[in-house]
């Protein structure tokens, strides 16, 4: 190993080992969590969960919260960098900024991967273990965190420029009003209703088990298509960052 | 020592790491777990995991040799090589869906009725969207376990000693023969067919020739493995879901007649793949001598 690459590797080998050792816990917390949220004793909860009588979806949603947040460790990569001088000596290099760049996100790819192959492995090794020691088939959240990943990938996409832009810090202020924003223009279109858009929706909710075209056509089709989106989103958000990542590097020192 | 005579030894310790670390745990998985409950039962992951021998062959002896990991295979070199990638994830599905029209009409189904049934033309695509391309990550980490150590390591040796063809050929047979414990205990064909096992291990040392010339393609295009691993990541997410593929009536006819009815079409349509990598591989391989020479 030599390069950039090297030197990525050196200085966030901890965050590397912690997107690593992610997978291990993300199962365990998200089960403390819920004996808390419910007030039951953390084996009735794990006995609960093995013998398939806890709510799946109150896990499915701690298991997503932690995931997405223990995700955003991954843009902690771009603030050892944070300097014009360092800037200034990438942008010497010929092609130096693209390469600097592509690192940075191939990085925060392979902790993205990482983090996934981390939880599906300690999945797998909990399931041997449940069904070596009491032959019970368990719960397999593999699907959810292949789920989680595409959306780990996507909101990576849109943080890295906005970091890269304004700094961690103002551009995680930045992207917090963006967001704020967006959810104010679904609020308002929510009210507003629009050629009866929420009507639609809820009819949608309310025909759920129904064999409606939306539910078996359009969603896993949208679904399917996701991977492809958030890939495309990630490569898109790259060409962006090249772009933007001097006029970001002007404010690093301020 | 020369050059060619250190290889040929690395060569060595590495067959003998990945035929001696396999066949014994193979054993004591059957006696212990059984092999119905190994492979695709109970414990399932378990098999899984055996992916990981040749990789991990591959650094034992990297670590005994005192060879380093240079030529690991391990960067992405995404940078120019972005079409390699978008080929190792659509032309395996190109190879299995052609291999399925050709066995469904092959096999009588009326041409009508090739395209229908499993639902409708959204539902097909979705269904491939879902279950064989969003869980390529994951996959393609398991296929990178046998790649590591067949490409990125026993390839390159078999290069310098015995050029390209060479790499193709017998490192198919090598991993073909790897693949032979299994295969005799009913892998992929079972074990009423004509020939058994011995038809069966051929038809994957075949199978392997022409796909590792495939994979042989893209790895030294890219000089690195991952494009070969998610090429057999696609591959492997096909045959878990073929009885689901989108071709009308092949699930039935698959029931009905057999793997290994259906392997010989998918070998024509990968000696088809891999003849043509061979025939590019070998005209660079020219180029470059002429090359060298001028």
């Amino acid at each position: 190993m030599n390069g950039m690459l090297y030197k990525e590797y050196k200085q966030n080998s901890l965050f590397i080992l912690l997107t690593a050792l992610v997978g291990v816990f993300i199962l365990p917390a998200a089960l403390i969590m819920l004996s808390q949220v419910n007030g039951a004793s953390l084996s009735t909860t794990i006995n609960d969960y093995i013998l398939n009588k806890a709510d799946k979806g109150n896990i499915v949603f701690t298991i997503f919260i932690g995931y997405l947040a223990t995700g955003t460790a991954q843009v902690l990569v771009l603030v050892t960098d944070s300097k014009k001088v360092w800037s200034l000596f990438i942008a010497s290099n010929p092609d130096g900024i693209r390469s600097y760049i592509r690192i940075k996100y191939e990085l925060i790819f392979a902790m993205a991967v990482l983090m996934l192959i981390s939880c599906c492995i300690s999945d797998r090794i909990i399931g041997l273990i449940s069904q070596a020691t009491l032959n019970i088939d368990i719960i397999n959240f593999t699907s959810l965190y292949i789920a989680l990943f595409y959306i780990q990938l996507f909101l990576r996409a849109i943080d890295i420029p906005f970091s890269l832009r304004f700094g961690i810090k103002k551009g995680s202020a930045i992207k917090l009003c963006f967001f704020i924003i967006l959810f104010i223009i679904l609020i308002i279109l929510i009210l507003a209703n629009p050629s009866g858009v929420m009507d639609t929706l809820a009819g949608f909710a309310a025909n759920k088990k129904s064999e409606s075209k939306f539910l078996t056509e359009i969603v896993p089709l949208l679904k399917g298509i996701f991977p492809f989106v958030s890939a495309a989103s990630f490569l898109l958000s790259y060409k962006i960052s090249c772009k933007i990542y001097m006029k970001g590097a002007e404010q690093y020192d301020k | 020592m020369t050059n060619k005579a250190k290889e040929a030894k690395r060569l060595l310790i590495f067959i003998a790491m990945v035929f001696g670390i396999y066949p014994p745990l193979f054993a004591l998985l059957n006696g212990t777990v059984g092999y119905d409950n190994w492979v695709g039962g109970k414990y399932g992951n378990i098999a899984l995991m055996l992916m990981f021998i040749p990789a991990i062959a591959s650094l034992l002896t990297r670590i005994i040799t005192k060879e380093g990991m240079g030529q690991s295979g391990l960067h992405l070199r995404l940078n120019r090589h972005i079409g390699f990638y978008i080929a190792a994830l659509t032309v395996p599905a190109v190879i299995m869906i052609v291999s399925a029209l050709i066995f469904a009409c092959v096999s009588g189904e009326k041409t009508s009725s090739v395209f229908g049934g499993c639902g409708s033309a959204v539902q097909k695509l979705s269904f491939l969207l879902n279950n064989i391309y969003a869980p390529v990550p994951i996959t393609a980490f398991l296929c990178l376990g046998e790649e590591l150590g067949w490409r990125a390591y026993m390839g390159k040796k078999l290069e310098s000693l015995t050029g390209i063809a060479g790499t193709c050929v017998i490192g198919g047979i090598i991993r073909g023969l790897w693949y032979a414990p299994m295969i005799a205990k009913g892998l992929l064909f079972g074990n009423e067919y004509g020939g058994y096992p011995y038809i069966g291990i051929l038809l994957v040392c075949l199978c392997c020739i022409f796909e590792g010339t495939a994979l042989t393609w893209l790895t030294i295009k890219t000089e690195s493995v991952y494009p070969a691993a998610i090429f057999r990541a696609v591959i492997f997410l096909f045959a878990v879901n073929i009885n689901a593929l989108p071709v009308g009536g092949f699930a039935a006819n698959l029931a009905k007649r057999g793997m290994i009815k259906f392997f010989p079409v998918i070998l024509i349509v990968y000696a088809v793949a891999g003849a043509l990598c061979a025939v590019m591989m070998l005209a660079e391989n020219k180029n470059c001598k002429a090359q060298t020479k001028n």
